[in-house]
């Protein structure tokens, strides 16, 4: 019995090949975007669950101060005064900044970003696998560090690491252990940890009247049996007792470190919730519209057979068995859509990292958490399919059916308001690329307020004995226009000092050594440059100080700040840029310190072969610095690597608004598909009484305009705004232009058009008369 | 076995009710072989539908064995459809996804008959109208007499009490009628009481009885005379 129904089935699905290669492949394109995406949502929140205590553990954070970041000192009272507190280690953490360090024996060198500082409770909370060690524990001594096997490979390749040395500019230790990396699929990695007991290795210092402390994060793990809610309340109660800065905490998951509902600034790596909601939300939108086109496609199908239905109810077909043919035909179509998308999201796997900007895996907990809430839409989806249908036409009389060819068509609302919604979805998808692309042009053609092209920065290590000789040397290369030493640089910023005036606000501070504004291309508005003279006592800063300041001139001015009596205001330049925009422009002082110990060298090199050139500069780079690498980088990448973000957004987000839009012409084709058998005795008659082919074209596609044209009244208002509060999050936006709306309707427009003509072509140039032949 | 009482069925429109029949009342008994006969638009096939409960009378009751069975629920209704009554189109109306031996086999499945018993019943059929060769061929490979054919056989082989044929041989070329008519005749000599529409004289004669209408009237109800 159920093997004839499928064989029945099966061969209605062959009758119609080209439409359910459609609306199969059409649904398994939709199935594929949203396995997809599920499978990214459970990636994203399976982040940190594959350490095996992570239920148990958590991060402090201090509610009043509003950061993570609070005293170290609290690390052993935590560890030693709690018997709810397993363990409890410090965490300092970074992967912004990029360490260069060396191996002094064999003078190799590797630039790390994973690095951390915490103590041996790290490794046992977090379960890092040791491979090899000197001690019993990884940090035996002060000056321990304990690094990945990556590392290990790069620094000392087949050597044994253990007892050797380790040097940064600012440290040096011991290689005491060699250690597992930490799952991909963390918030955190480890290239290096350095033994937290160590003062050299505590890396900042936070400082409160006078009072300085190491401000660390802390991590802390529970007893099984330890509840999280008791013992923030216990902490509240006497963490006072420790005379720290901190007095009221917080606990936070693991779990939840990830996608942080906290604002605190944080090393961990991060996800968007927002980002994670409008995928989910594209997800949802995508599976309703190959429904939407799947449900209006067998609606259809029943409706052409209404002759069949009409004979099996005549022969005593009660709902039921009309149901159950309708499910099995309808679950068959879904089943292939299902295996081809397998297919299809095994094929894409490997490139989720292009997709979502982040490599997606499929583990045991991802399918076990999947599988049923999948499972549920497809029944829902089938049943839905299935039922609706068959309700549809129950209502029919049986000699309606048997009367075949002359059912009335009817208003169709409901078939209507789904294509007015496949519209709207498709529209309100365009005009938000366009927009995310808008604003991403915007932001990267905006003007800095200094000229990116062409311009490199080098990093200098510490122990270069003479910054400035090396400066003043890099100019006799022909292709060097301009040198210049700074610290701290736009995208870079590396020091932040308060305006010391009624305004209280914060400036970004560059120092600058000779030449930077000729170097950096920055324009002067007001004033001069800098006298050699002045040394320590000048500065220039950009509009936006002056603004905060609230000088009209800046003569006779003074920046109040450092030891020295301040910095006289020499001059301004124009905005000067330092940051992303998503920030705004920031307050920048240029302080003139030609004596300081640099460590960022900038150079102008003339339009030219930029590898040739960077050839060139390696060579002399050498005669300065034997033992040293030569790292470089553009600042028009820099530039453009902080809408890194914004630009994977930008693609994904069309990816996908692609596929809603091959579903949308998918569905319209569907329907004209059904329309034009429907009208073809119109058809026929319209043209026997001498309609033209163009009138036919007309009046099949006047049904579509018009339910396209209220979508897009609908849509825009939408997008509107969805985008205004995108771009909420950049301080400088692009306008929301009335042409983009007018170009997405248009190209929705165009679109439509086509497909709905390219099939009624075939339907109006048709013979009237094989129309008219069957009554 | 079959009795019509004052059977009405009215369309109204805004200002005019349209009869299509009017005052019908007659009655069929078991064994008989009526033919309806009437022009276009008289209200034959309609009549046809109501006795087949596919329609619903305006007014009137139908009794079917004594039962009256107007205003049935669905449910009961299909009942009768798979245990009473086996009906024949003009138009065959055969499932064009199913081949011959599909077809036949459909209303067994409605009726509930397992696998092992189909087998035999359609079997029989297919060698009683010698189409046993046919019985893997889809409907659009046959001639419209072997359609019809298997229209009937359909019709038949839930073995109904009664069979209700809507003009079955007016898509058919006369020997091909004739083939029909033979069959329905044999089936009615066998005891199966047939009530067929249609428009042709000669094959009207194969009944037992005619009733003509005119107008949703019955202007004759007279028996064959041969």
């Amino acid at each position: 019995m159920i093997g004839f129904k499928i064989k029945l089935a099966v061969r209605n699905l062959l009758k119609n090949k080209v439409y359910s290669a459609l609306i199969i492949g059409g649904f398994a394109i939709g199935f594929t975007a949203c396995i997809l995406i599920g499978l990214f949502y459970q990636t994203e929140h399976s982040v940190n669950k594959e350490f095996a205590n992570h239920e148990q553990i958590y991060r402090l954070y201090d509610i009043k101060r509003g950061q993570f970041n609070m005293d170290y000192k609290l690390d052993l009272p935590l560890n030693n005064d709690y018997p709810e507190v397993k363990r409890a280690c410090p965490m300092e953490y970074y992967e912004n900044f990029e360490f260069t360090i060396k191996s002094p024996d064999n003078l190799k060198h590797a630039r790390v970003r994973k690095v951390m500082v915490s103590s041996n409770q790290f490794f046992e909370m977090f379960s890092v696998e040791v491979l090899n060690s000197m001690g019993e524990k990884p940090f035996d001594r002060n000056e321990a560090i304990v690094i990945s096997e990556g590392l290990a490979k790069t620094l000392f390749e087949n050597e044994n690491p253990l007892g050797r040395k380790i040097v940064h500019d600012y440290f040096s230790g011991i290689v005491t252990a060699v250690v597992k990396e930490i799952p991909e699929n963390s918030t955190f990695g480890i290239d290096m940890v350095l033994n937290v007991e160590n003062e050299s290795f505590q890396m900042s210092t936070s400082c409160n009247n006078g009072k300085c402390f190491y401000p660390t994060n802390l991590f802390v793990q529970l007893n099984n049996a330890a509840n999280a809610e008791k013992l923030t309340s216990k902490f509240n109660k006497t963490l006072k007792e420790y005379g720290t800065v901190t007095d009221s905490v917080g606990l936070q998951s693991l779990s939840s470190v990830y996608l942080s509902a906290l604002p605190y600034k944080s090393g961990h790596r991060s996800g968007s919730p927002l980002l994670l909601s409008i995928f989910l939300g594209i997800g949802i939108l995508i599976v309703i519209l190959s429904s939407i086109n799947y449900l209006n496609y067998n609606i259809s199908i029943q409706q052409s057979r209404m002759k069949e239905i009409g004979v099996n109810k005549t022969n005593g077909a009660g709902l039921v068995q009309l149901l159950n043919n309708s499910i099995v035909e309808v679950a068959i179509g879904i089943f292939i859509a299902l295996i081809i998308s397998m297919a299809m999201v095994a094929m894409t796997l490997p490139y989720s990292d292009s997709l979502f900007g982040k490599q997606i895996f499929i583990t045991q907990e991802n399918i076990f958490n999947l599988l049923p809430i999948f499972a549920e839409v497809v029944l829902l989806i089938i049943m839905l399919n299935s039922v609706a249908p068959v309700y549809i036409l129950s209502r029919f009389r049986i000699t309606d059916f048997l009367k075949g060819g002359k059912f009335k068509e009817g208003k169709q609302i409901g078939k209507q308001v789904m294509l007015t919604f496949q519209f709207m979805v498709s529209i309100a998808l365009i005009v938000s690329v366009f927009f995310i692309y808008k604003q991403l042009q915007f932001v990267k053609n905006y003007d800095l307020g200094f000229d990116e092209e062409q311009l490199v920065r080098l990093e200098l290590p510490e122990h270069l004995a003479n910054p400035v000789t090396m400066m003043e040397d890099v100019k006799q290369l022909p292709f060097v226009i301009g040198s210049t030493l700074s610290d701290g640089y736009p995208g870079g910023i590396k020091l932040r000092m308060g305006s010391n005036d009624e305004n209280s606000f914060s400036l970004s501070c560059i120092r600058v050594g000779e030449d930077y504004l000729s170097t950096m291309g920055i324009d002067l508005k007001e004033g001069r440059s800098f006298k050699k003279s002045e040394g320590g006592r000048a500065c220039i800063l950009n509009q936006e100080a002056i603004r905060k300041f609230k000088w009209d001139k800046i003569q006779d001015k003074v920046y109040n700040s450092g030891s020295k009596g301040g910095y006289k205001v020499v001059g301004s330049v124009g905005d000067f840029n330092v940051s992303s925009l998503h920030n705004g422009i920031n307050p920048v002082a240029l302080l003139y310190e030609p004596e300081y110990h640099y460590e960022s060298m900038t150079l102008r090199l003339a339009p030219g072969k930029v590898g040739e050139q960077l050839a060139h500069l390696r060579e002399f780079w050498k005669t300065f610095l034997p033992e040293d690498p030569m790292f470089f980088t553009f600042y028009d990448d820099d530039f453009q690597a902080m809408y890194m973000k914004e630009e994977k957004l930008a693609k994904s987000i069309s990816i996908f608004s692609f596929i809603a839009l091959v579903l949308t012409c998918m569905g319209i084709l569907v329907q004209i598909f059904l329309t034009s058998l429907h009208r073809i005795k119109e058809i026929g008659i319209r043209k026997v009484n001498g309609a033209k082919i163009s009138e036919i074209l007309t009046m099949l596609n006047i049904d579509f305009v018009k339910w396209l044209a209220i979508a897009f009244v609908l849509a825009s208002p939408l997008a509107w705004y969805a985008m205004n509060k995108w771009l909420g999050g950049f301080a400088y936006q692009t306008n929301l232009s009335w042409w983009v709306f007018a170009l997405a309707g248009i190209l929705t427009l165009g679109l439509t058009l086509l497909t709905v003509s390219w099939h009624s072509w075939r339907a109006a140039t048709r013979n009237p008369v094989e129309a008219l032949r069957y009554e | 076995m079959i009795h019509l009482k004052n059977i009405d069925k009215y369309y109204d429109s805004k200002f005019q009710r349209t009869f299509v029949l009017k005052g019908i009342n007659f009655e069929v008994n078991q064994g008989e072989f009526v033919s309806v006969m009437g022009p276009s638009g008289s209200g034959k096939s309609t009549m046809l539908n109501i006795i087949g409960l596919l329609d619903q009378p305006s007014a009137g009751e139908l009794f079917i064995f004594d039962e009256p069975v107007f205003n049935l629920k669905e449910k009961r209704k299909i009942e009768y459809h798979r245990n009473f009554m086996g009906f024949i189109f003009q138009a065959y109306h055969l499932i064009e996804e199913m081949t011959v031996y599909e077809n036949i086999e459909t209303p067994l499945i409605y009726k509930g008959v397992k696998s092992k018993e189909r087998k035999p019943m359609v079997a029989n059929l297919l060698d009683h109208f010698n189409m046993v060769a046919k019985k893997d061929l889809f409907p659009q490979q046959l001639s419209g007499g072997q359609q019809q054919l298997v229209g009937v056989a359909r019709a038949i082989v839930g073995k109904p009490k009664l069979l209700l044929a809507d003009e079955p041989t007016g898509n058919l070329h006369s020997s091909q009628g004739e083939m029909i008519m033979d069959v329905l005749k044999g089936l009615n000599e066998e005891g199966m009481t047939i009530i067929q529409v249609t428009h042709n004289e000669k094959f009207a004669q194969y009944g037992k009885r005619i009733i003509r209408l005119e107008d949703g009237l019955i202007r004759e109800d007279l028996p064959v005379q041969n």
